[in-house]
């Protein structure tokens, strides 16, 4: 029992940076910006377009700053479950767990197989000035 | 010749929520990815599944097979390994795992103890090994509860310590969800 110990998680801390230089933003990448809040977004510039969400996954909780972003269907795929979700909308799109685990999605009365999950990811304004992009949570929310 | 040892330790939750991220099964692929590829049910019966787990080694997709069975409300044994694909030289065909892991409440009532044990039947001629497996497979059970409990603090910290009305969702898939509600959601 001497080398007993209580496993303790880590969480990432907030981000620290509130706006991020236009010319920093690099494609197809997700950053992390801090809300004024205390909370953290995460940035994705794809095209002309840039969008942000509240880097949190509707779905567990996830922290969306360690999320992958895939540009082949340009959706952002979160990292505890993999759950796909349109970087342009917010929507979820695919939970590819079904197939794996098909044999055991079977209905019940704790679980729905064929309910149609309404995930979807807390859009932000995304707010360009002076070529500094920052995402004003309390007043862009959307 | 059997090797059996204990990977012992506290978790910093509660029984419910070691037990919820074990049964998360969905998870094993993506939080899990440095260690697991893919994770797939093949048949269940009752609190018994059969399991194909694969992860890669120098470049092949290797994996096993085996029966997980779960008792109420945080004991998991896992028994029958073979290797897949089963034609590729493994380690399973040489090695017989039996594992037993035990989620129960600390006395304190301020942590869950882990308690693992694993019984490693291998030939006399990998006896020499088995203080370099142990090593091995410690190590494994430690980084995937330490990705587990990175986790469930995030959880901690968004919804509170305890909290798991996101497991018991109906759109939310588990492991032997309803033995798992008929005893966590009381």
């Amino acid at each position: 029992m001497s080398d007993y110990f209580i496993m303790k998680g880590k969480v990432l801390p907030p981000a620290s940076a509130s706006s991020l230089k236009s010319a920093d933003i690099a494609p197809d990448t997700l950053h992390p910006i801090a809300l004024p809040d205390g909370k953290t977004a995460i940035v994705l510039r794809h095209g002309n377009d840039v969008t942000a969400y509240l880097a949190q996954c509707p779905h567990m909780g996830g922290d969306l700053t360690q999320a992958k972003y895939c540009s082949k269907d340009n959706t952002i795929r979160c990292f505890w479950h993999g759950y796909h979700y349109d970087a342009g909308s917010g929507e979820f799109t695919h939970n590819p767990n079904i197939e794996p685990m098909q044999l055991l999605r079977t209905a019940s009365p704790c679980f729905d197989s064929d309910k149609k999950v309404a995930y979807r990811l807390q859009k932000l304004e995304v707010i360009i000035e002076d070529d500094c992009v920052r995402v004003d949570y309390a007043k862009g929310k959307l | 010749m059997k090797h059996r040892f204990c990977v012992l330790y506290g978790m910093d939750c509660t029984l419910g929520e070691a037990v919820a991220a074990y049964l998360d099964a969905e998870h094993y692929a993506y939080l899990h990815q440095e260690h697991i590829c893919t994770h797939e049910a093949l048949h269940a019966e009752g609190n018994k599944i059969v399991i194909r787990q694969t992860w890669k080694l120098l470049g092949f997709t290797v994996g096993n097979e085996c029966t997980a069975e779960y008792q109420v409300p945080g004991r998991f044994l896992q028994y029958n390994f073979k290797p897949y694909p089963h034609w590729l030289p493994s380690i399973y065909h040489l090695i017989k795992p039996y594992t037993d892991l035990n989620y129960y409440p600390d006395p304190t009532g301020t942590h869950t103890v882990s308690e693992l044990w694993i019984e490693l039947d291998m030939p006399f001629f990998l006896w020499p090994l088995r203080g370099w497996l142990e090593k091995k497979l410690r190590k494994l059970k430690i980084d995937k509860d330490q990705e587990d409990m990175d986790m469930i603090a995030r959880r901690h910290e968004l919804f509170g310590r305890g909290n798991m009305a996101s497991y018991f969702s109906r759109n939310q898939f588990m492991l032997h969800k309803q033995a798992f509600m008929a005893y966590f959601n009381r």
